[in-house]
């Protein structure tokens, strides 16, 4: 069953944000959470468990302080996600940039 | 005189005790109801799938509770019966050899009843018969695990533990699903002792499968009884036994598939709220490295917008799965909540066990 563009948009997506943070989130705990769960050793939900990572990757879902907290979020990401899959039945895996 | 009256008495006496012991396995199946088959389900807290089976669950309970009950009681009735025909052949009292002419004519007659249709009486059969190998009644050994201690845990975990060091996790979430309680709203409906209504399931499958085998045994002990046991009073009995046999008969399905539909539910809980838990747990394992982002209503990356609407679709797929979840529950409760048993009545036998005494002017023959 060949991927859909939604499932193609979703682990590039997935794959690309868990290497960012491991590469340049500036707590250290949380990168090494992200290049464990990139590979595989653990899950995000499983690291929250812990009594070492838990309270650091609560720290990082706090947020930063910068934004508005009333922002629609969800609207704005299925705007966005709408042209991305527009953009992936076009050009397939190239149409994410 | 048609043929030779006759009454055997240690076939009387054995017929007793299968009775005895009849009546010793209907009390046995109450007492094991009573006790194990309607537990506190709400042990770990209550949900609204398990609360829709509670009152089809306290139903079932009290319709076996009057069902064995009334048996027990019809049974041992019956015994004691048995018994005073033994004694009062043992005795020679005088009674005994009265109207033997027209109790030889009362065997050979064909019930319009319940007899129709029962094997005719054989004199050729044996009063050992009566002892054969009496079929044991063994726990059930049933395959499905009983008892799934996964299920309690991976509850109390996922609904209580799992966010509380992760508090804006779950703010996350609640702010893309738009639920205050986004683990609870989906897996609360979930609590509840699930392992004991399962096995009240298998209670009451136990006590279907004891009465069908007790009911088989009321029809093999009336066909022996015109082996040992000549005349009016002894049809009495047998159509007695055939009666009760034929109630038990039409009550063993019903509480076998009042079994089921418990085992069912509480199957049907586990595997619901693996799928539950597990999409819920796949969508936080998304949303935790972009949680901050939301939180704090920053503008999305693409890629974030991507886990944002794909954790948003989980929620409009286990909304969707609740209410069928939901309806599926509505319709299982059906069943046990409707289930109605006749329950057998000593007073329901007025000719066969009050006629037995008070109105046949044999006597107990």
């Amino acid at each position: 069953m060949p991927e859909s563009a939604e499932d193609l948009i979703l682990r590039v997506s997935r794959r690309r944000i868990n290497e960012d943070r491991a590469l340049n989130h500036p707590d250290e705990l949380i990168r090494e959470v992200a290049m464990e769960v990139l590979k595989g050793t653990y899950s995000w939900t499983e690291a929250m468990a812990s009594g070492v990572y838990g309270p650091a990757i609560d720290a990082m879902a706090a947020g930063d302080g910068e934004g508005d907290p009333a922002r629609d979020v969800v609207a704005e990401a299925e705007e966005i996600h709408r042209g991305m899959v527009e953009a992936v039945v076009e050009r397939g895996e190239a149409g994410l940039g | 005189m048609v043929g030779k009256f006759h009454v055997n008495d240690s076939g009387l006496g054995s017929l007793w005790s299968k009775t005895v012991q009849l009546s010793g396995i209907a009390r046995g199946n109450g007492e094991r109801v009573r006790k194990y088959a309607f537990p506190p389900l709400g042990s770990a807290g209550t949900g609204i799938y398990i609360d829709i089976m509670q009152p089809g669950l306290k139903n079932t309970w009290d319709q076996a509770e009057r069902f064995g009950g009334g048996t027990a009681e019809v049974v041992a009735h019956l015994a004691k019966n048995i018994d005073g025909a033994r004694k009062l052949y043992s005795s020679g009292d005088r009674r005994a050899s009265a109207g033997f002419d027209a109790l030889i004519d009362d065997i050979g007659t064909p019930d319009k009843t319940v007899l129709a249709g029962r094997p005719k009486p054989d004199g050729r059969s044996k009063a050992e018969d009566l002892g054969c190998t009496w079929p044991e009644d063994p726990a059930i050994h049933d395959g499905a695990p009983q008892s799934n201690p996964g299920f309690k845990f991976e509850f109390n975990v996922s609904t209580g533990d799992l966010l509380k060091p992760t508090a804006y996790v779950r703010a996350a979430l609640a702010k893309i699903w738009g639920e205050e309680d986004p683990i609870g709203f989906f897996l609360k409906p979930f609590l509840g002792d699930w392992d004991a209504l399962y096995k009240s399931g298998v209670e009451f499958e136990r006590y279907a499968k004891s009465f069908g085998r007790m009911g088989r045994a009321l029809g093999f002990l009336s066909d022996q009884v015109p082996a040992v046991w000549d005349g009016q009073a002894s049809q009495n009995a047998r159509e007695q036994m055939i009666d009760l046999g034929q109630k038990i008969a039409k009550a063993e399905p019903e509480f076998a598939q009042a079994g089921k539909v418990f085992k069912t539910a509480a199957n049907d809980a586990y595997d619901a709220y693996d799928y539950f838990s597990g999409k819920i747990a796949d969508a936080i394992d998304l949303l935790v490295p972009i949680a901050g982002e939301v939180n704090a209503g920053r503008a999305l990356s693409k890629e974030a917008a991507a886990i944002v609407t794909t954790v948003k679709n989980v929620h409009k797929t286990l909304t969707e799965r609740s209410a069928k979840v939901e309806s599926a529950y509505k319709v299982l409760k059906a069943f046990p909540e409707s289930l109605s048993m006749p329950t057998p009545k000593i007073n329901g036998y007025s000719v066969t066990i009050g006629g037995w005494w008070k109105s046949s002017k044999q006597g107990p023959f």
